[in-house]
């Protein structure tokens, strides 16, 4: 594992100083989780540091996808760490989807395991679907997360990954329906190692969204704040991508 | 052009975790067409031993030449279709078609204790058991206290003597009450635990959910003891599951403090204790080779080897597992094992182990570049004895050593057998595949090609012919023989390879031929779209006009996408010939395309034609067309272009507007407009061509404003980026 990560590194790593040097006087920062205080621990990303300075986490639990005996019925596969009192002061427990048609035994097994979290101890703020919703599927998407607003305690809030293009191309009376539903959006910058050059163009769409929304980055990879971020009354901060550092 | 699609989180672990989360195939990928490769890429794989691959890929390789499995490549998702893929290169998960699969035994489970349960004269008011609430892939000992185990309990009940009625029944109560959580205080415990049994079988099994519920509420040292009572029991159930529980017991309780609060193993957790957790697992083993928790107790060893650091021996356990065991006494599924094999065991490898498999696969891993462990020769030459049994798998590691660390082609060829054998299993792909690249390494282009057409008929392996077409098409276009890729007796079938090959490198007239003669639909319209785009954007107006009369007044909408290298949704059809410029969406008109040309023709430098070409790229979205994008160094399409001389840029027509000192007062004021907003909104050139300086946007900007001002674009054109 470590042999990958060293390499995807060094290759991201190049792409971001080739942009930065020839296609704009901005300076580019390299993402240094040390500078933050919430974080996404993925599967098979080892301990770091500054897990200590979190104050906020988004843990990977699962996966649901279709299985091969059965293409119509996804199943929910665990991913990531197992149940355990964490001491940041929000935990959010993070379910990747690759089908929105779950069976009544994923919203059970899934309640049933952020529960368990709950009963540790910990300090559950909600849960985070990550699905890849390409505009075709974005009305599918809503309906899938309004009926899973209803599923879900509600002292418990909805957080949603969100893609770049939403905001440029995506049904914006879609995104308007998001309004209540989802608490919070975090918006990817990145793809692969680097930021997406064009992030600038895309950023003021997406505060123009009117939902809460944090900016995802990449550890190790580049970012620059545009100015107007801090000035945008939905800008709720950064959540930070870990990678294995070895 | 659309961006590639940005997958949430998805894209990180496709990328560069590789295994964990490969269930499904819809995290983004995108190929890359070469056969050179020595760094790991895990969307491109190929099916020959390399480094470049993912090292799953080379084990099941492996693994395939040794029968132990069969290469089946999933069919390509209609996901992959829109990423550009064909068969080869392939991404790792496209080998993985056995996905974890869901668990039986909840059902069959369930059915057996209703079964028993009416033979007690006993009913349940919940099917619900703490070990049924996690999920698949979860990790807990408690995952066992379920259906199917606490069927089994009490079908001992029902089968064992000397038991009275009443003891059945409070017994399995006991039982059936446990199945409700994992954890009890000793109190709770006691009170779960049927207090007036008589007979002496009875006490034993009370003795048993005593310490079974010791086990499962941590409390490992009086779970050992109370599962050591019952070593000498004459229930021959109780004395088997009891010896296996003593094992599971020491194994959890040596782990207990090995990883830290977030899942990771510690660095320095204590080691000492799994010595005694592999006795005790031997112990049961020999006791019972082929006993009901054989199966299990052979997949505990294999964590207590992880968990220990034991390399030699886990290396030793997944080649059994994967080669010898069968799937009667495997552990798990092969792709359960092998992905578990990369992550517990080819990951952290730091030299070689017993196991000629996992060894041979992770040379090939530290053969890449920039590793702070990189194989050395000494290293790989030590590995001799272990290879005795194997010498061609041994002579294969030397040369491709030779190969991508030491950059020696010619070494390499010495290595590697000269004569072609008449079947090819995927070591002997890999030799003669290396031995290909090799020669072209080696400049030998002639007889690298004589090699990849002598083994075409005799690749019978999946996703071996692929590999060949492959090979031979780059072979063909580097050496100048682009044509022979489109002959009509050609090998060639790929049809990725041969579009990649005519958006990129053909010349007219080849493209002219394949509008005639392409394999399908898709290339002739292909064909025919190139020709005209590539006309356009190299200022051959003449031939532009010559060509485009073949094309009927209204093209076929037929949308074309991969085929011209875009992705996903993205694509064009033949009717952008049939443009017409009528929108004037910014209120500058222009007339078709093919009046455009016209005027470019007869003069290249005309400011109408030169704005309205940029109008016809800006509307139809060709900024930054694929078919532009120049292949990198050594991958298909990479070579001379069949069209020669720059490319169009809106960005160069809009100056060589502002600087022509005849043009029209709106054409020049529309110029300006134009390429001041080539930089809009994030101050990027969009537009193509030569970067200008931040300083000659402003004069540009203040030009429109000052001379220009009361032109609408003037009027309407706030800032500059």
């Amino acid at each position: 594992m470590t042999t990958r990560f060293r390499w995807r590194m060094i290759a991201g790593g190049l792409i971001g100083l080739l942009m930065a040097g020839f296609s704009s006087g901005m300076t580019w920062a390299a993402v240094d989780a040390r500078e933050h205080d919430a974080f996404w621990l993925w599967t098979g990303v080892a301990t770091q540091p500054v897990l200590d300075q979190a104050r906020t986490l988004y843990v990977l639990q699962g996966q649901i996808s279709a299985t091969r005996r059965d293409r119509q019925t996804p199943a929910l596969i665990a991913q990531g760490m197992s149940v355990t009192r964490l001491p940041q002061r929000e935990v959010w427990i993070v379910y990747r989807a690759h089908s929105l048609r779950w069976p009544e035994s994923i919203y059970k097994q899934l309640l049933g395991q952020v529960q368990r979290w709950r009963d540790t101890g910990t300090a559950v703020a909600g849960v985070q679907i990550d699905f890849d919703a390409r505009t075709l599927y974005l009305q599918e998407y809503v309906v899938f997360l309004k009926d899973l607003r209803q599923r879900l305690p509600p002292e418990l809030k909805l957080s949603i990954t969100g893609l770049m293009d939403w905001s440029s191309n995506a049904d914006s009376r879609a995104i308007g329906e998001l309004k209540g539903v989802v608490d919070e959006v975090v918006v990817q910058t990145y793809q692969g190692r680097h930021s997406i050059p064009d992030y600038a163009a895309y950023l003021p769409r997406i505060s123009r969204l009117g939902l809460p929304f944090k900016i995802g980055l990449v550890q190790g990879g580049e970012w620059q704040a545009p100015r107007y971020l801090q000035d945008s009354p939905w800008f709720r901060g950064y959540v930070v991508f870990l990678l294995n550092q070895k | 052009m659309r961006i590639r699609s940005l997958t949430p989180l998805a894209l990180i672990i496709g990328a560069t975790m590789g295994g964990q989360a490969q269930a499904s195939s819809d995290d983004s990928c995108y190929p890359n067409w070469s056969l050179l490769r020595d760094s790991l890429d895990v969307c491109n794989n190929l099916p020959f031993l390399t480094p470049g691959n993912d090292s799953r890929v080379n084990l099941r390789l492996l693994l395939a030449d040794q029968k132990a499995l069969t290469l089946q490549p999933n069919a390509l998702t209609e996901q992959e279709l829109a990423e550009g893929y064909g068969a080869v290169p392939f991404a790792a998960f496209r080998l993985a078609n056995e996905e974890i699969e869901g668990d039986e035994s909840e059902e069959s489970g369930a059915a057996a204790m209703a079964d028993l349960l009416g033979k007690l004269g006993l009913s349940r008011d919940s099917n619900d058991t703490a070990g049924q609430a996690f999920l698949q892939g979860e990790g807990s000992r408690c995952r066992s206290n379920r259906d199917e185990s606490a069927a089994d309990f009490i079908g001992q009940l029902l089968d064992t003597a000397g038991l009275s009625a009443t003891e059945r029944q409070s017994l399995a109560r006991a039982r059936l009450q446990l199945l409700d959580a994992c954890t009890w205080e000793a109190d709770k415990q006691a009170s779960l635990l049927p207090p007036d049994v008589q007979s002496s079988e009875a006490k034993a099994f009370v003795a048993y959910l005593r310490a079974a519920s010791d086990f499962y509420s941590g409390r490992f040292s009086d779970a050992e003891t109370g599962f050591n009572t019952l070593a000498e029991s004459t229930q021959p159930w109780l004395k088997e599951t009891a010896l296996y529980m003593v094992a599971r017991t020491r194994l959890n309780a040596a782990q207990q403090d090995a990883f830290d609060e977030y899942g990771s193993l510690k660095e320095d957790h204590d080691r000492t204790a799994y010595a005694g957790v592999g006795q005790a697992i031997e112990r049961y083993l020999s006791a019972y080779p082929d006993g009901r928790y054989s199966r299990s107790a052979t997949g505990l060893l294999r964590r207590v080897h992880w968990l220990a650091g034991d390399t030699d021996k886990l290396a030793a356990d997944y080649a059994w597992q994967l080669t010898e065991a069968g799937d009667a006494r495997a552990s798990a599924p092969p792709e359960a094992l092998i992905q578990e094999a990369d992550n517990k065991l080819l990951t952290a490898l730091t030299g070689a182990t017993p196991s000629p498999l996992m060894t041979a696969t992770h040379d090939l891993m530290i053969m890449r570049p920039h590793l702070p462990n990189r194989l050395t020769r000494e290293q790989l030459d030590g590995q001799k004895a272990l290879f005795a049994a194997q010498p061609a798998m041994f002579d294969y590691l030397q040369a491709a050593f030779a190969f991508y660390v030491d950059k020696n082609p010619a070494e390499a060829l010495k290595r590697l057998p000269n004569d072609v054998p008449e079947k090819l299993d995927y070591l002997a792909f890999s030799q003669q595949t290396l031995r290909g690249l090799a020669l072209e390494d080696g400049n030998d282009l002639p007889a690298a090609q004589a090699l990849w057409l002598k083994l075409l008929p005799l690749a019978q392996q999946p996703l071996q012919r692929e590999q060949l077409e492959l090979a031979l098409a780059m072979n063909y276009e580097r050496s100048g023989q682009l044509t022979k890729v489109f002959a009509s007796d050609s090998p060639i079938t790929s049809a990725q390879v041969r579009l990649i090959l005519l958006g990129k490198v053909a010349d007219a007239p080849l493209l002219r031929q394949q509008i005639g003669q392409g394999i399908s639909d898709t290339e002739k319209s292909t064909a025919q779209f190139v020709l005209l785009y590539k006309e356009l954007l190299h200022s051959q107006y003449a031939a532009f006009a010559d060509d485009v009369k073949a094309l009927p007044d209204t093209p076929a909408d037929t949308k074309l996408g991969t085929s011209l290298g875009y992705v996903y949704d993205a694509g064009q059809t033949l009717q952008l010939f049939r443009w017409n410029g009528a929108k004037a969406e910014s209120g500058y008109a222009c007339p078709s395309i093919g009046e455009i040309a016209a005027a470019l023709q007869v003069n290249a430098k005309d400011a109408k034609g030169l704005n309205c070409l940029g109008e016809f790229i800006l509307r139809n979205g060709l900024d930054g067309m694929p078919l532009d994008q120049k292949p990198d160094a050594g991958d298909l399409g990479s070579s001379e272009p069949g069209f020669k001389g720059a490319v169009f840029s809106r960005l160069n027509g809009y100056q060589t507007v502002i600087a022509d000192s005849k043009a029209a007062r709106d054409d020049k004021a529309y110029a300006l407009f134009r390429a001041i907003n080539c930089y809009a909104p994030s101050g990027y050139n969009s537009c193509g061509g030569k970067d200008v300086a931040p300083a000659v946007r402003k004069g540009w900007f203040k030009q429109l404003k000052t001379s220009y001002g009361a032109t609408n674009w003037g009027k309407s054109l706030q800032y500059y980026w």
